[in-house]
């Protein structure tokens, strides 16, 4: 989700007919992975 | 207005905010430093992601899955009965040409027979020019056939020896041509069906 939101620059209506999902999941997913990647990242980086 | 936008930051940096909510959220902004600090953050990660040089490595392969494997049309799978039917197609020369070396060698073994007998009519030249009786299953058969098939069975056997009641010569070249024709017309088919059945798959 994360993916086709930031490099592919598809619209949540647009990822959620890709994947088949409601519009809710992609919201939630897309929030779970940045702040999945945000954990990831931060011993890192700062200001995240 | 004090209430933080946390739960629509992430819509608004994504661009899908519309009407009052896109508003209420822009006015926020406009005076909560901590709500902007979260969006900047936002920003922060996606700009990183955008330059990040792993991002080559990791987009090639969903890109093609997210494009080519999820957006094409789901294609039904080709049923089993037409693989069937398309492999039998193809085994309709082999089958034909099966046929045909079955034939052929009935009416070898036949005239072979009949060759003998008819030398053979006494039973004293069948002895002489067959090997002695019980060590070659062709007299054994030869001895078989005289012994126990009646005049009709004599007459067919005779006629199936001389290759029918017009000859061995005609008989071979109606085979002949019958069975190059079957071979032509099964290969004719087999390719009608197979252009048929592409021309379906190219419209699906």
């Amino acid at each position: 989700v994360l993916v086709l939101r930031e490099y592919e620059g598809l619209a949540y209506k647009e990822i959620a007919d890709t994947l088949d999902i409601p519009i809710g999941t992609v919201m939630s997913r897309l929030n779970y992975a940045r702040n999945r990647l945000r954990e990831s990242l931060a011993p890192h980086l700062e200001d995240l | 207005m004090n209430e933080h936008i946390t739960p629509w930051l992430e819509t608004y940096h994504d661009g899908e905010l519309k009407g009052r909510r896109l508003r209420q959220v822009e006015d926020h902004l406009a005076h909560c430093a901590a709500c902007r600090m979260d969006l900047e953050r936002l920003q922060t990660l996606s700009v990183l992601l955008q330059e990040s040089p792993a991002a080559e490595g990791l987009t090639p392969p969903d890109r093609f899955v997210a494009q080519v494997g999820l957006r094409l049309p789901r294609r039904p799978s080709q049923p089993a009965w037409q693989r069937t039917l398309e492999a039998g197609w193809r085994l309709v020369p082999v089958g034909l040409f099966g046929a045909w070396v079955f034939v052929q060698a009935v009416f070898a073994v036949s005239s072979l027979v009949m060759r003998a007998l008819r030398l053979g009519l006494g039973g004293d030249v069948t002895a002489k020019i067959l090997p002695p009786a019980g060590t070659s299953w062709l007299a054994q058969v030869a001895q078989m056939t005289d012994a126990s098939l009646g005049d009709v069975g004599r007459v067919m056997l005779r006629m199936l020896g001389s290759g029918g009641p017009l000859g061995w010569g005609f008989t071979l070249q109606v085979l002949a041509v019958a069975v190059i024709g079957l071979l032509y017309a099964s290969w004719l088919a087999s390719w009608w069906a197979r252009r048929r059945h592409r021309n379906g798959e190219s419209i699906q």
